[in-house]
């Protein structure tokens, strides 16, 4: 598998970190991964407890979202979500009082069923960016051989697992630790990159006594955090859809500690997030709650620079969307939000063929064959274009400057619509 | 007021752009360039062979395509492209128009009259470029297109002036460039007839060989290629396998027919191979994109130059056969895409290797066939022994019928050559006579496939030393060295 080296500007934002924990409102977007079949428990008026269920996504993956303070339910407003659309939100008016309701009794030893449900009740979801939840993973009827702790971050500017894991190297270990117990796994990896010192450091030396939990340096490529990529650099074993064919489960790093935080009676109601980039004076990590409008912290953390032109991303630069505003909402699955300056626009000039982004392509297919044929259905089919992660390498290689991915997302849409439209008729 | 802009990602992009690839290229060109001053315009002028307009005619010779080709792009680009909306200046930037010329000046031979070189230009860049929309959209590579145009319709012109050779050349060497020289001899050929004439296989490796201007070193080649791959500017996996493909080819056929390994590396190092598989069968436009594909592009280019060395007269097989190939790379390109299915990958490994099986099989029985059969000729009329003498009656086909001589060999020498009757025009045979071409051949009858012919009565003398050499080859076969 293919997988370059990129610059990784890690070092603007890697060594600083605050707590923003007081906002005055906050947003609870319903929707969770692009579905917004959302159930809401309260209505405007009511008052809500730090930590307390306020929505439920329904269907096969469900999941609960819980508010991340305690005050009154202001009403419902649209804001901006981290994908680029305006969602309705629950917002929530904050009391500052955090007050907690009384929480059941915390049991010590969980079967794997209680584990499951312990983290479905506390609403995780993969927080490295896919957003998917995370006790489906673990409802499975397959043997668990391997846990990998995704703590790579291949993505350029963001260092919010970095930063995480150097503050919580011990509880990591200690709920990895309860992970593979419940669970019966056998062996567990935390993959992180080569040049992450300090974090390798932090783990070693608390590891010890944890014989089965090894820290797997990984090479520093992109995309090396791509879950496919990463199984077959730690295992040298692939897989068709899923990990579990495999007898593995990834989790990000993140995640993990939300684990943590659920096993001690604590919903995912915080995270980590990197507020980074040219245009922030200050880039540093930033604890927040899940909710909060993120152009409050950026003017907590002292602001912006002036300039006219910004370019907004939210998540990391090569997957992330450019945003309209920098007012986006805190959700779990978002870990960073970088603000640059608006360089021009690079002018798109006429392919070689040089097939650099077939070279660099980490699914093995063929990008600038997909951009000749984007509406061919057959070729597309083909040319196996649903392989497409989305990783963009092939738009960050091309000499003549041609944004291929987004010829490859309409290739997709083709062959997506085409297909709906056969099964309809 | 700030203004945020919506964009696609990614925010990122490499540093490297069409352009610095372009400028890599140019780079990687350089040395060779100076090469070509160096061993057509520099020497000739040092052994006094050229004048000053001798010396710097090889760079006149590159630089004249380059610009003419630019300027046939900004021409052509106004009265063709404009149509399509395209900003002249911008175009012209992005369309590299140096390059072909550049290419073409190195590919060909140095003897070709300018006005040619010009004409060859002006088609390089109209057919070969303009025709399919610019940069990018072309077919075949243009510089070759050029050169197609010029060698096909004034070899002849171009032979008349000293064809590859250049003035030094033309008076040290005897032969013909090694590759012509390889087809009008009998055989498979021998290191003595292949490599000899033209010094040893280390001229061949730094390019002190007869040839087009810029396209006759390796090592130069190898630098640039080890440059470009560092730079990530060519599509490698083709060089190495067309190399590959011809270097284990000639490997076997030599093999078959004894001989060492300076005969693949013969093969490899002489007509252009590593220019072509480095330059020219990497140009990014007219190559496969796929990996497989450009694995089979750089295998089938190989075979493809194979038979053309070996099946046709035409000795310059590099780059015919790329000009070929640049037709099929869409297809290749196909197959490439069906070869990352393993069993047709599979099946397409097994077919190129029985594809090579009978290649070499074919060329092996052709020329041994060749090699072992007497030369219809020659007749041995009489031979008998007296003593330790070997006498024999011979006769070989000269000009006007067959030349009756009697040969005497003791100990593998030949003693007495005596010419009993002929029927050749007396004319030419007069100047046999007066050369004493007989003498010259029993004095130079160790060095006999080097030996000159005698000017004015080739066919003759030619016959004569034919005669020698099946006379000695007979002895050997039954007398041993």
């Amino acid at each position: 598998m293919a997988g370059i080296k990129i610059k990784s500007h890690k070092e603007m934002s890697k060594d600083s970190f605050t707590i923003y924990n007081k906002p005055k409102y906050i947003y609870i977007p319903l929707m969770g991964s692009n579905d917004q079949d959302i159930t809401v428990f309260v209505k405007k008026g009511d008052y809500v407890c730090k930590g307390e269920m306020v929505a439920r996504r329904k269907g096969a993956f469900s999941i609960p979202f819980h508010t991340s303070v305690s005050g009154t339910v202001i009403g419902f407003e649209e804001k901006l979500h981290h994908s680029g659309t305006y969602v309705r939100c629950i917002k929530i008016e904050n009391d500052l009082k955090e007050r907690v309701e009384e929480s059941l009794e915390i049991k010590e030893n969980l079967s794997k069923e209680e584990f499951i449900e312990t983290i479905k009740n506390a609403g995780i979801i993969g927080m490295g960016g896919a957003g998917f939840p995370t006790y489906i993973k673990y409802q499975t009827d397959q043997k668990i051989k391997t846990l990998i702790v995704n703590a790579v971050e291949c993505e350029p500017y963001i260092t919010a697992d970095y930063t995480l894991g150097i503050q919580k190297a011990e509880a990591i270990l200690e709920t990895i630790d309860r992970i593979m117990e419940i669970n019966e796994i056998e062996k567990a990896f935390i993959a992180v990159k080569k040049n992450n010192q300090q974090f390798i450091q932090a783990f070693q030396f608390v590891i010890g006594t944890y014989v089965n939990i090894e820290i797997k340096i990984v090479p520093d490529c992109y995309p090396m955090g791509w879950e496919k990529m990463l199984v077959k650099t730690i295992t040298k074993k692939t897989y068709q859809k899923l990990p579990i064919e495999i007898g593995v489960v990834v989790n990000n790093l993140s995640t993990i500690y939300a684990i943590h935080q659920a096993l001690t009676g604590i919903p995912l109601i915080e995270r980590i997030i990197t507020i980074t980039g040219d245009l922030v004076k200050k880039p540093q990590n930033v604890q927040v709650k899940i909710g909060t409008p993120l152009h409050e912290v950026i003017e907590a953390i002292s602001g912006m620079k002036r300039h006219k032109d910004v370019i907004c991303i939210a998540g990391g630069p090569m997957m992330g969307n450019a945003l309209k505003e920098d007012d986006v909402i805190v959700t779990a699955d978002l870990n960073g939000l970088i603000l640059l300056k608006e360089k021009e626009e690079c002018k798109e000039h006429t392919c070689m063929r040089c097939g650099k982004c077939i070279n660099v392509c980490p699914a093995g297919i063929e990008p600038v064959l997909i951009k000749e044929s984007y509406q061919d259905k057959e070729q597309l089919n083909r040319l196996q274009v649903g392989k497409c992660i989305e990783c963009g390498l092939c738009s960050y290689i091309c000499p003549a400057k041609i944004n291929v991915r987004e010829y490859v997302r309409k290739a997709k849409k083709t062959v997506r619509k085409e297909t709906a439209n056969e099964r309809i008729s | 007021m700030k203004e945020y802009h919506e964009q696609t990602g990614p925010f990122c992009r490499d540093q490297d752009s069409t352009t610095k690839m372009m400028f890599h290229l140019v780079i990687a060109l350089l040395p060779i360039v100076l090469f070509s001053f160096y061993k057509n315009g520099l020497v000739p002028y040092q052994h006094h062979k050229v004048g000053l307009y001798g010396l710097f005619h090889p760079l006149l010779f590159i630089l004249i395509p380059t610009v003419v080709t630019y300027l046939t792009e900004w021409v052509g680009a106004r009265l063709l492209l404009q149509k399509k909306g395209l900003e002249l200046k911008d175009y012209m930037r992005h369309s590299y128009a140096l390059i072909p010329g550049l290419f073409l000046g190195l590919i060909l031979p140095l003897n070709t009259p300018i006005p040619i070189l010009l004409f060859g230009s002006v088609l390089a860049t109209l057919i070969g470029k303009l025709v399919y929309g610019g940069f990018g959209n072309n077919i075949f590579n243009p510089a070759l297109i050029g050169r197609l145009f010029i060698i096909t319709t004034y070899a002849g012109v171009i032979a008349s002036q000293g064809g590859y050779f250049n003035a030094y050349e033309l008076d040290t060497i005897s032969q013909a460039t090694p590759l012509s020289n390889l087809t009008t001899i009998e055989g498979i050929g021998s290191y003595e007839t292949l490599v000899a004439p033209y010094g040893t296989l280390w001229n061949f490796f730094t390019g002190m060989i007869p040839g087009a201007v810029g396209e006759t070193s390796a090592l130069l080649c190898l630098f640039a290629f080890l440059y470009l791959v560092w730079k990530k500017v060519i599509k490698w996996k083709i060089s190495i396998c067309y190399i590959g493909t011809v270097f284990l080819l000639t490997a076997l056929i030599g093999c078959l027919n004894g001989l060492t390994l300076w005969y693949p590396m013969f093969q490899i190092l002489s007509g252009g191979l590593f220019f072509g598989a480095i330059f020219m069968a990497t140009d990014p436009v007219t190559s496969p994109v796929t990996k497989q594909g450009q694995i089979l592009y750089g295998i089938f280019l190989g075979i493809l130059t194979v038979i053309l060395r070996y099946f046709t007269s035409y000795p310059e097989g590099v780059l015919t056969s790329i000009l070929t190939m640049n037709l099929f790379v869409f297809i290749i390109d196909k197959l490439g895409i069906q070869s990352k299915n393993k069993e047709k990958s599979l099946l397409l490994f097994a077919s190129i290797v029985i594809i090579m099986g009978i290649l070499v099989y074919q060329i092996n029985t052709l020329y041994s066939y060749h090699g072992e059969k007497v030369d219809p000729n020659f007749s041995l009329i009489e031979e008998h022994q007296v003593g330790k003498k070997v006498i024999y009656k011979v006769s070989q086909k000269g000009n006007g019928g067959p030349i009756l001589c009697e040969v005497v060999i003791q100990n593998g020498k030949i003693e007495k050559l005596e010419v009993l009757e002929h029927n050749e025009t007396p004319s030419y045979y007069s100047i046999i006579e007066k050369e004493n071409y007989l003498n010259t051949l029993i004095k130079e009858q160790m060095h006999l496939p080097e030996l000159d012919t005698v000017s004015g009565a080739t066919i003759s003398s030619n016959a004569l030393k034919k005669l020698v050499l099946n006379t000695l080859q007979e002895y050997e076969e039954h007398y041993g060295k």
